[in-house]
């Protein structure tokens, strides 16, 4: 099953990657056509006014450019991530469980404190981030040193990954370009580095549900009514499309872009669905039904006989909140990207 | 006008044929094959139905490029139906007509009415998304 999956993800973020590396010349040349003149720089005025002018065009314009740079960057995360996810699942076949625990929206609630999959990959990104800051320090003493060649080394990989460590491009397309190659770097460097933040042992475990876990469930589904036969079924391993979060499956792709169906890929991006691993049928349905307006119930499995589905109606069970829609519905790959660009924000600030 | 419609119902429809462990085929295919054939009994065109999973499935009717979203959940002898005019969030802030979409639904809340396959539609009142309220002879838009 985790083979499966593994070259679900693999397949699904290989995908992404492709349809938004194809179009991304197409998507920065949409760009700096809706801008149209923003990157045309008039000549200087000489009276106060024009110069007055000219000052609030300038701080218009950068405003401008760092919106579509952060367009780019957050596009580039994306299909970095993808990258990452795709050469992680390529090359660590203990991986595989490792991914299942990112992309569990639960792991992070039932992990102790600072120990869900994603803290990991947060912790060990920001402390390699503390430690190339600190060797600049030992540089200035040993210019000449084995250590500098390693800084060096270092401050390329900065270009990379920071945004900040190489120039504002001088027109839109530029900058979103500029970005999205920052961010893709930044995708795929978390998503690699994903695996060396936990150790073997730590990987296995993300342990599918035990027997005693399941009789737990069996008899919650029995005690909200179901017959033994449903709540067997309900107790078993939740196994469908998981819930649709950013990008519901109703939506279709706005006119200028053709007005089609949304890309297979896209939809079900780990980045677009909650689907936690080892989460039971009964289990998923209260999930998708707390986060998910438009979900209301769904039929349950057994011989043909009239009624008796699953319903959150039925069940009494109440919609979450918008916070918490928020928060248990965004698919953890998209909850950390955007953790990850918080954190990468800071990066480097001040120093150019 | 509102975007949204939301009913139960209940249909002399059998429930689906399934099996044990069905996860890929979900419920309410066979009324969603009716009400599609409904829809274009009455003239409009229709996409689907689809299978959406959990959510079960999804018709698109047109009215010329205008998208009306259907989608029914459950069982074909018990479901939910519900709806929307598909114009978009700045289609709703900017008040879109949706003339196009009162007439679909009225239309076929009489043509599920007059159709012996189904017994009973119970229209609600709907606050996020959410029935609320007694039940209804007609979709409240």
């Amino acid at each position: 099953m985790a083979a499966s999956r593994t070259d679900r993800l693999r397949a699904g973020a290989g995908s992404i990657s492709e349809w938004l590396t194809d179009r991304t010349d197409d998507i920065a040349d949409k760009i700096s056509d809706f801008y149209r003149g923003a990157d045309e720089v008039p000549p200087k005025p000489n009276d106060l006014a024009g110069k007055v002018a000219a000052a609030g065009r300038e701080a218009g314009r950068a405003k401008l450019r760092d919106a579509v740079g952060v367009t780019g960057l957050a596009a580039g995360a994306v299909v970095g991530a993808g990258d990452g996810a795709v050469e992680m699942a390529r090359g660590l076949p203990g991986a595989a469980r490792f991914t299942l625990r990112l992309l569990n929206p639960v792991d992070s609630f039932i992990s102790p404190r600072g120990e869900a999959a994603w803290d990991q990959v947060v912790d060990t990104s920001a402390g390699l981030a503390a430690k190339a800051l600190d060797a600049e320090e030992y540089v200035a003493k040993d210019p000449r040193g084995a250590f500098a060649t390693g800084v060096q080394w270092a401050r390329d990989k900065r270009r990379e990954i920071d945004p900040n460590a190489t120039p504002v491009a001088p027109t839109l397309k530029g900058e979103f370009l500029r970005n999205l190659n920052v961010g893709r770097n930044d995708g795929r460097l978390i998503a690699e580095l994903a695996p060396y933040a936990l150790g073997v042992g730590e990987l296995e475990a993300a342990a599918p549900l035990t027997a005693v876990a399941r009789a737990a469930r069996v008899d919650k589904y029995i005690q909200q009514g179901f017959s033994a036969e449903k709540a067997e079924y309900l107790a078993q391993p939740y196994g469908g499309m998981g819930h649709h979060s950013v990008i519901p499956r109703r939506a279709r792709l706005p006119d200028f872009l053709g007005g089609g169906p949304v890309p297979q890929a896209i939809l079900d991006s780990p980045f677009n669905v909650v689907k936690p691993a080892n989460m039971t049928r009964g289990d998923f349905y209260e999930l998708h039904y707390g986060v998910d307006p438009y979900f209301k119930g769904t039929r349950l499995s057994g011989p043909p006989r009239r009624g008796g589905g699953w319903s959150g109606k039925r069940l009494g069970l109440q919609r979450y909140n918008a916070p918490q829609r928020l928060w248990y519905g965004t698919p953890n790959a998209t909850r950390q990207a955007v953790a990850v660009a918080g954190i990468l924000g800071p990066f480097g600030s001040g120093e150019d | 006008m509102k975007g949204y419609a939301y009913a139960e119902c209940t249909s002399n429809l059998p429930p689906d044929p399934r099996e044990e462990d069905d996860e890929v085929t979900p419920g309410g295919r066979g009324a969603a094959n009716a009400i599609a054939q409904i829809l274009r009994a009455l003239g409009y065109r229709v996409e689907g139905p689809t299978d959406e999973g959990d959510h079960g499935w999804d018709l698109n009717a047109f009215v010329e490029r205008k998208r009306i979203w259907l989608e029914v959940q459950g069982d074909s002898d018990e479901f939910w139906l519900q709806s929307e005019a598909m114009v978009g969030f700045f289609g709703r802030m900017l008040g879109a007509d949706l003339s196009h979409y009162r007439d679909l639904m009225q239309r076929l809340n009489q043509a599920l009415g007059a159709d012996p396959r189904f017994k009973e539609i119970r229209w609600f009142e709907t606050r996020r998304h959410q029935p609320v309220g007694d039940p209804l002879p007609a979709p409240p838009l």
